[in-house]
């Protein structure tokens, strides 16, 4: 009996695949045809042969894939992991020696497009005493010593700061459940703020303590208005009426080239006044006068926003990427309509040489 | 010259705030003729306005190209008077009354234009000074030498 003679073989070289569908699909075939919906080991000696046909056919996908492990996760699917060995069964399961099988031992290739954070995870798979924490085991101690910062009581360390190690172990260890506060955490500090002292913008202080101010435009852009751009452009100030510093002379201003011109409004231009001017700039794009139009800026063609008060025809322009304001000028309405058959793009000749 | 016609600025007036509130875009403001004929209109108060203050322009541009003041101050004042002038052109737009009074060359279009290419040209080059996008003050001067030579032939023709 030919099927005999392939069962009592066992050490012999199996091949992966083609015979294996076909014993299977024979067997399948027999059992149907008898009348046997269900491999039942009770049943006729047959039956034995049925049930060690499947399980041989499941022992193929284990031998042949060593690294990838089905993992239960708390999705309804099942996630396939490699490099993480044992992570689950409910029993070890014990890889037979390289070689054993009678087939060269394969290396399962990472799974492509499979990536976390930190990118695709290549690492070997770990056969030792140290295994790596699991999703449902280790989240409570992602430094992975007693005593270091949790997770939750911080923001993620910069990347530079992170070895691989850790950055893996940091990944395996992550729960949903203690990735909600940290991810709330870090909202918190990013968060913007309102307050009177900024006219009632919303703000958020920058790394030097002073504020980037957040305006909503009447469609529902935002524009930031940080204080360094603003003392640089302080010089526009006149555009507002606003009360001038002590001391300042805005034409003397105007008239230095542009390194000693931030020289002198830092020296000149006391800080509660470069906030006035950034909120009389946000007050400013906060009004319903504006037409907004995306354009750009330079020979560069910068992308942005531009918001063109009708009455003053004050231009703003707005960094497209960053949001941030960037400059304002006074147009004359020739010069609007320029701008407009122009595709928007203002001062198209800067930077050409 | 002729006075500003108050009654077709009026009706502009009240055809583009209807369009205003029609239309999905701002952008799509800039491409509606009528707009484009208002915004045309309140440029000519800017430019009769430029206009009659042409000697002190000129006489900074000259100042400027002999060399008597240097490029920052010539931009600085320059932009200075547009502002000043373009406050003015906007006091009288607001005030029908003297809106119904106020005489204008319907010639100057070319002058506005050539007019605006000096004030954008110092906008610019006072925008990016000292940046990598700066515009070199060679070519700054000859912009400038440029503009002012068509403006003033533009004149003598007129």
């Amino acid at each position: 009996m030919s099927f005999k003679k392939r069962e009592t073989n066992q050490n012999k070289i199996r091949h992966p695949g083609r015979k294996r569908k076909i014993i299977a699909t024979i067997s399948l075939s027999l059992s149907l045809l008898f009348g046997r919906g269900q491999v039942n080991s009770s049943q006729s000696p047959n039956s034995n042969f049925y049930k060690q046909t499947i399980e041989r056919n499941i022992n193929l996908f284990e031998d042949n894939d060593q690294q990838v492990i089905l993992v239960r996760n708390n999705s309804s699917s099942p996630t396939v992991r490699p490099g993480l060995a044992n992570g689950f069964s409910s029993h070890p399961r014990v890889n037979p020696p390289a070689g054993a099988s009678g087939l060269k031992p394969v290396r399962a290739n990472p799974v492509r497009g499979f990536s976390t954070p930190h990118g695709l995870i290549t690492r070997p798979p770990i056969t030792g005493a140290h295994r790596q924490p699991t999703r449902l085991e280790g989240a409570g101690n992602p430094a992975g010593a007693g005593g270091g910062a949790s997770s939750d009581d911080q923001c993620p360390i910069p990347e530079n700061q992170k070895s691989q190690e850790s950055k893996v172990s940091e990944y395996y260890s992550r729960s949903k459940k203690k990735k909600k506060p940290e991810a709330e955490q870090c909202k918190l500090e990013d968060e913007f703020k309102k307050d009177k002292k900024y006219g009632g913008f919303e703000y958020k202080i920058d790394k030097n303590g002073n504020p980037i101010l957040r305006v909503e435009t009447k469609t529902g852009s935002e524009a930031l208005f940080t204080y360094d751009q603003s003392l640089e452009k302080y010089y526009h100030e006149d555009v507002y009426n606003l009360k001038k510093p002590k001391g300042y002379d805005a034409e003397h201003a105007k008239s230095l080239n542009r390194k000693d011109r931030i020289e002198y409004l830092k020296k000149m231009v006391p800080r509660e006044y470069v906030i006035e001017y950034q909120i009389a700039n946000a007050k400013s794009l906060s009004t319903e006068n504006f037409l907004e139009v995306p354009g750009f800026i330079s020979a560069k063609k910068e992308s942005g926003t531009l918001y063109i008060n009708k009455e003053t025809r004050q231009v703003h322009f707005v960094n497209e990427r960053t949001n941030i304001w960037r400059t304002t000028v006074i147009k004359s309405r020739t010069g609007l309509i320029k701008l407009a058959k122009n595709g928007f793009h203002l001062f198209p000749n800067a930077g050409k040489k | 010259m002729a006075t500003f016609n108050l009654s077709y600025y009026r009706q502009l007036k009240q055809l583009v705030a209807k369009k205003e509130s029609l239309i999905t875009t701002d952008k799509d403001l800039f491409a509606d003729p009528t707009f484009l004929e208002l915004l045309a209109l309140e440029a000519s108060i800017e430019s009769q306005v430029f206009y009659n203050h042409k000697n002190n322009y000129f006489a900074l541009i000259q100042k400027y190209l002999n060399e008597t003041i240097p490029p920052n101050i010539f931009r600085a004042q320059f932009i200075k008077m547009v502002n000043e002038d373009l406050k003015k052109s906007q006091e009288i737009l607001d005030n029908f009354e003297e809106l119904s009074t106020f005489w204008i060359d319907l010639e100057l279009d070319e002058f506005g234009s050539l007019f605006e290419n000096i004030h954008e040209t110092c906008l610019c080059a006072f925008e990016f000074e000292g940046q990598e996008d700066a515009m070199p003050e060679t070519k700054f001067r000859d912009s400038i030498q440029n503009f002012f030579f068509k403006i003033q032939k533009y004149l003598d023709e007129g």
